[in-house]
């Protein structure tokens, strides 16, 4: 292909990347697949590309098994931190990512989350909240809002029934060490949500201790909404439950 | 009687699998319905395995199909080894490009050629180019006509509420489809592949959307601060409509580059260029 | 070599270590918590040896599958419940060929049983999680046993590259008895290096995934594997033979039934009978071809185990086509002496042609 004067051939991909996975099998405006953009270009800018792994869990992020030029290993269900923990453990001058989302980690991944928290585990773990649990077609998870219709609340979450929904970065912030970094950003805020990252990470580059980053993201396909309603739940509805900042 | 109808997720595939079988249930026959699932919510090509018979059924997949239905133009790799002699290949060529073809253009014999999608925007929506489909494989199927049509009436009548024409526009759709199939098939063709427009610039600025990557979810046109980019007729990967930026209105901010989740979009200021 | 007084607890542990072994993971459960505590004592004197106790046995399984993939020779160890739960972590290392050690002292089950003995843990040790049981699986039957097979374990596992286990049980657990501790060197054995899954130094970057999307992808993936194990099964086979040349019964038995076998086979010999034991230590991959040989001659075969049939399932397996009758002692969560066997034998002896063997 001749090369045009100003022609642009490379897309916007972060350098971590792996081109030859894409276009990657996310859904049509998953917020998740913006958040791992945003990933990318964090660990671009961190320049630790030869030092870490990354693993994901089960849901949609098993689909990121290829999504980076990195060390992956895609784990079982709720089973990336520990797998990840036991990997820092063996070679401490690694960076480790736990990628998951609300259902491995608060729900059958809930108590690895809280050990590894109040271990003070050297690992960083990223948190997709989309209020339900997408790949396996929208059920209820502990993220989910009352009132909230899923295919497992098909009248809305009731309180009586299920509870109130899991505040994970509140509720970590309770039992971790004073050198942990935990935070809650969105995924449509490019700038917080790089910055974010970057600090999350940075804290175990630091050999500070643990990191925790939960990212508010869209699911058009479960939420059944469009561009803009899916864009309207996710800024307006999940903040006001989910607000937004870095929890001590 | 084996029937393979492929497509992308979302294009529908489901929604007629289940028509025909209950129509069939309802009919006395003998049917089973497997709907292919991998893990992708969408990413994958949707498929669905049904049988129709008078006898039991006791297995619902088979090596061989005797109707094929293809809707998109990733299928064609997955429902080739399921092509026979005396396959029937119903085809959407206005969705499927003339070169995608060419992987089974040596083993199909009978085919019928649709323009569900071409005709779905033009007279119904786009979302019914399946329902064209269904009417289009009517005659191969020894259901009644009027069995599928309470059957359509049957899978919308819970969402007449949001959109009360929902029923009448399928049931339109369906009878479209069985009208095209009266025509005489000429060539097994498909779509000829157009040269799109993907790259805008000016002497500030060049903007990209690349078709290989975009999935059409509009999160840039909802997120442009000063509502440059629009949607177009032409199709990305997916199948989903491909947007387009009005260069001069574009002021190179970058939310459209940083709010795509498939890095699809590229924007970049000429200050910094490299000119060859 | 040294000869200690020892647990087989305390045995398999210093096996562990003389092994190369320098990362363990677990979660306390009777009759193994004492493997744990040994390994916590010895990493605070050897500080190269790491020690995670974790929240529970999923995370013991899956934090010992991450310190393999950092290249770290790690085990775990388990019995009963804990076993269900770790069978998480040893499906995905089945799927992923992981060179996982684990020790299973069996106890009572099913549930929480009792905590002190059984065999009921072979089904879920050959064939547990969700996989075909393509796993190593060695069957101890005395503490000196849990030291040889520490150490050959974690070299069969990082040679072959199979989920590979040690398996006791409460009973030889407990017992304090004298072990003959070595270093490999001592006795020739050749230590296999382990080595990284990620961040290697080969440069390009692995993803390694355990989901497949189609199924014709994860069919041709076991096939590999099964190819594979075929393969490398008659390396990894053992078993002990005892006074067969001669007999007319055989008794099939494994791991401490096997020892008790082996007591009541010196008992009948020394009264005339001509009773031979065939005990296999590789429960998987089984040996077959030795087992079936070993029948040549034979009029009866008495099988016993501490199980309703777990054993007695893979023995029939390996067997099939004999004509030579099967009796058996089943008697789950409990043990059988020597005693016990000897008065089948004659139960038997005595039901089939009226005589006794001599």
């Amino acid at each position: 292909m001749k090369k045009l004067q100003g022609a642009l051939v490379e897309p916007a991909f972060p350098k971590s990347w792996r081109k030859q996975s894409k276009p990657h099998k996310f859904c049509p405006g998953c917020g998740q697949a913006l958040a791992l953009k945003i990933l990318g270009f964090a660990i671009d800018e961190l320049g630790i590309q030869d030092k870490m792994v990354y693993g994901c869990d089960i849901g949609c992020s098993l689909l990121t098994w290829e999504m980076f030029d990195l060390d992956t290993v895609q784990a079982h269900h709720g089973r990336v931190l520990p797998t990840m923990v036991g990997f820092k453990l063996a070679k401490p001058e690694s960076i480790v990512i736990a990628f998951m989302g609300d259902g491995g980690g608060y729900a059958i991944g809930a108590q690895h989350l809280v050990n590894s928290a109040m271990r003070n585990d050297k690992v960083t773990v990223i948190l997709i909240n989309n209020a339900n649990y997408a790949m396996t077609g929208g059920q209820m998870a502990p993220t989910t809002l009352i009132s909230e219709k899923t295919t497992t609340t098909p009248e809305g979450r009731q309180e009586n029934q299920f509870g109130n929904p899991l505040h994970g970065p509140e509720m970590l912030s309770k039992i971790i060490d004073d050198k942990a970094y935990i935070a809650r950003t969105i995924s449509t805020n490019f700038g917080d949500c790089k910055e974010k990252i970057k600090k999350a990470i940075q804290n175990q580059i630091d050999g500070r201790g643990f990191s925790f980053v939960e990212i508010l993201s869209m699911c058009p396909v479960n939420w059944h909404t469009n561009t803009q309603a899916s864009l309207d739940f996710c800024e307006k509805d999940l903040t006001k439950i989910y607000p937004l900042g870095e929890f001590k | 009687m084996n029937i393979l109808l492929a497509g992308e997720g979302g294009q529908g595939v489901q929604s007629i699998a289940k028509i025909i079988a209950r129509a069939a249930q309802k009919a006395g026959k003998h049917e089973t319905y497997l709907p292919g699932f991998g893990v992708e919510q969408r990413g994958g090509v949707s498929l669905a395995f049904l049988k129709i018979n008078n006898e039991n059924i006791f297995y619902p997949r088979f090596a061989k199909a005797d109707i094929i239905i293809s809707l998109c133009n990733r299928s064609m790799a997955t429902i080739k080894e399921y092509l026979k002699d005396s396959s029937i290949f119903i085809y959407d060529n206005s969705a499927i490009n003339d070169e995608h073809l060419d992987e089974i253009r040596a083993l199909v014999k009978k085919f019928l050629k649709i323009p569900a999608q071409q005709m779905a925007i033009e007279k119904f929506t786009i979302k019914s180019a399946n329902m064209i489909l269904l009417g289009a494989v009517l005659p191969s199927l020894g259901i009644d006509q009027s069995a599928i049509e309470d059957q359509i009436r049957e899978e919308f009548k819970d969402k007449m509420a949001k959109n009360p024409q929902i029923t009448d526009q399928n049931l339109s759709a369906f009878r479209q489809g069985l009208e095209l199939v009266k025509a005489p098939m000429e060539d097994f063709s498909g779509k000829a592949e157009v040269e799109i427009k993907s790259q805008f610039s000016d002497d500030k600025k060049i903007w990209k959307c690349f078709p290989e990557y975009c999935k059409g979810c509009g999160l840039c046109v909802a997120r442009c601060p000063v509502h440059a980019i629009h949607f177009t007729k032409n199709q990305g990967f997916l199948g989903t409509p491909l947007p387009e930026v009005d260069i001069n209105k574009c002021e190179a901010c970058d939310t459209c580059e940083k709010i795509c989740p498939d890095g699809a979009i590229k924007v970049e200021k000429y200050s910094s260029q490299q000119v060859e | 070599m040294k000869r200690e007084l020892l647990t087989g607890n305390e045995a398999a542990i210093k096996g562990a270590i003389a092994s190369g072994a320098k990362f363990m993971t677990g979660y306390p459960i009777t009759p193994t918590t004492e493997m744990m505590e040994h390994w916590a004592e010895a990493a605070v004197i050897d500080k190269s040896l790491k020690f995670l106790q974790t929240e529970d046995e999923m995370s013991a399984g899956f934090a010992m599958i991450g310190a393999i993939l950092a290249g770290v020779k790690s085990f775990s160890a388990t019995a009963g419940p804990g076993n269900i739960l770790m069978q998480d972590a040893f499906s995905m290392a089945e799927n992923m060929r992981l060179p996982t050690v684990a020790f299973i002292n069996q106890r009572g089950g099913p549930s929480t049983g009792t905590v002190i003995y059984s065999q009921q843990e072979v089904n879920l040790t050959c064939f547990g999680g969700n996989g075909e049981g393509l796993r190593i699986v060695y069957s101890a039957s005395s503490g000196q046993e849990m030291y040889d097979l520490a150490i050959k374990a974690f070299n069969t596992a990082w040679k072959y590259r199979f989920p590979t286990f040690i398996l006791a049980d409460g009973y030889q657990a407990k017992t304090l008895t004298e072990i003959e501790t070595y270093m490999p060197q001592e006795k020739q054995i050749e230590i296999v290096e382990a080595e990284p899954y990620l961040l290697g130094d080969k440069g390009e970057k692995r993803a390694l995934r355990n989901t497949y999307n189609l199924e014709e992808d994860l069919h041709f993936l076991i096939e590999k594997h099964e190819s594979a194990f075929e393969e490398a099964s008659d390396n990894i086979v053992e078993y002990e033979e005892v006074q067969l040349n001669d007999a007319e019964l055989v008794i099939f038995a494994h791991g401490i039934i096997g020892a008790s076998a082996k007591e009541a086979v010196k008992i009948l010999r020394g009264t005339g009978a001509k009773i031979g034991l065939f005990r296999p230590i590789t429960l998987n991959p089984f040996p077959r071809k030795a087992a079936l040989d070993s029948l040549t001659g034979k009029k009866y075969i008495l099988l016993a185990e501490s199980s309703l049939g777990q054993f007695e399932r893979i023995v029939k397996y390996n067997l099939y086509g004999t004509k030579i009758a099967i009796e058996k002692i089943t008697k789950p969560a409990m043990g059988i002496t020597a005693e016990e066997i000897v008065q089948k034998v004659e139960e038997i002896t005595r039901s089939f042609s009226g005589t006794s063997f001599s």
